[in-house]
């Protein structure tokens, strides 16, 4: 893959999302118990938006959305097969839980404590789906050009 | 001493309770072993699915101390986790399938063929076990 003036054109998608006025993701922070943070990138893994819950002090962020680029790599691959698309991945570690949400070309990844209610958290894929349709539709439109 | 034979009835005994199929394989995709519902499919996901569940974990795992990965897709579920130290589990399912029930299932047998599988690892025996 050629290498993409990405942080440019993300600042560009992340303008038309804010003036959007959509904060789905600061909607969720409020609703689900032990959700730290929740960040939405590109493919590539730059961050475009991000929502930390208000006690959160972590500052994990790299390690936290160092993973969305293997997201986007890992959907491509399952859709192959005849599991077909990946709708969200739970990946449990001992200190948290993080769960990515397939809204390609946006990751969703979404931070939070280990015991936090992983089908929960994956269930939100169809809301996150909805809420980033037009930012989603933005950075496809930059990703052609 | 866990008889080679015996892994896929041990694996066979998972897929009940929405499980389809599970299934053991290195950290590189080759299966060792593989119990699923239909055998002809079987054969031909298997393989596939083994691949680029290695491939996840591989990405996933060396993040931080990951146990378990649960995968929600259009057409199934899946939960890989590692056994013995170098061996992948999978276990997966139709869409319905349960979360709850497929990371129990996983981690409970992970543990069940935890030391047989690590005593025999560890004597360098691999697969040849006759």
């Amino acid at each position: 893959r050629p290498p993409r003036s990405t942080l440019m054109r993300s600042s560009a998608a992340s303008d038309v999302y804010k003036r959007q006025g959509i904060n789905a993701e600061y909607g969720v922070l409020e609703r689900v118990p032990g959700l730290r943070a929740v960040y939405v990138c590109d493919r590539d893994g730059v961050t475009l938006l991000k929502a930390l819950a208000a006690n959160d002090k972590s500052d994990s962020d790299d390690e936290d959305v160092s993973l969305a680029a293997a997201f986007a790599v890992s959907a491509d691959q399952v859709s192959k097969v005849h599991l077909r698309r990946v709708k969200s991945l739970a990946t449990f570690f001992s200190q948290k839980l993080v769960v990515h949400i397939n809204v390609l070309p946006l990751v969703v990844a979404l931070v939070a404590e280990p015991d936090s209610n992983a089908g929960l958290l994956m269930a939100l894929a169809g809301d996150f789906t909805n809420a980033l349709e037009s930012l989603r539709d933005s950075v496809e439109q930059l990703e052609e050009k | 001493m866990l008889k080679p034979k015996v892994l896929p009835e041990i694996l066979a005994q998972c897929n009940s309770g929405g499980v389809k199929t599970s299934m053991l394989f290195n950290r590189d995709g080759s299966l060792l072993a593989t119990v699923g519902e239909d055998a002809t499919a079987e054969k031909t996901n298997a393989a596939s699915v083994s691949a680029i569940m290695a491939n996840i974990w591989a990405s996933f795992a060396k993040a931080g101390d990951a146990h378990v990965v649960l995968l929600d897709c259009e057409n199934g579920r899946a939960g890989v986790t590692v056994v013995a130290g170098t061996l992948l589990l999978c276990l997966y399912g139709d869409a319905s399938t349960p979360f709850g029930m497929l990371k129990l299932k996983a981690e409970t047998l992970a543990k069940y063929l935890d030391a047989p599988l690590s005593q025999i690892l560890g004597s360098g025996g691999g697969k040849d076990n006759k």
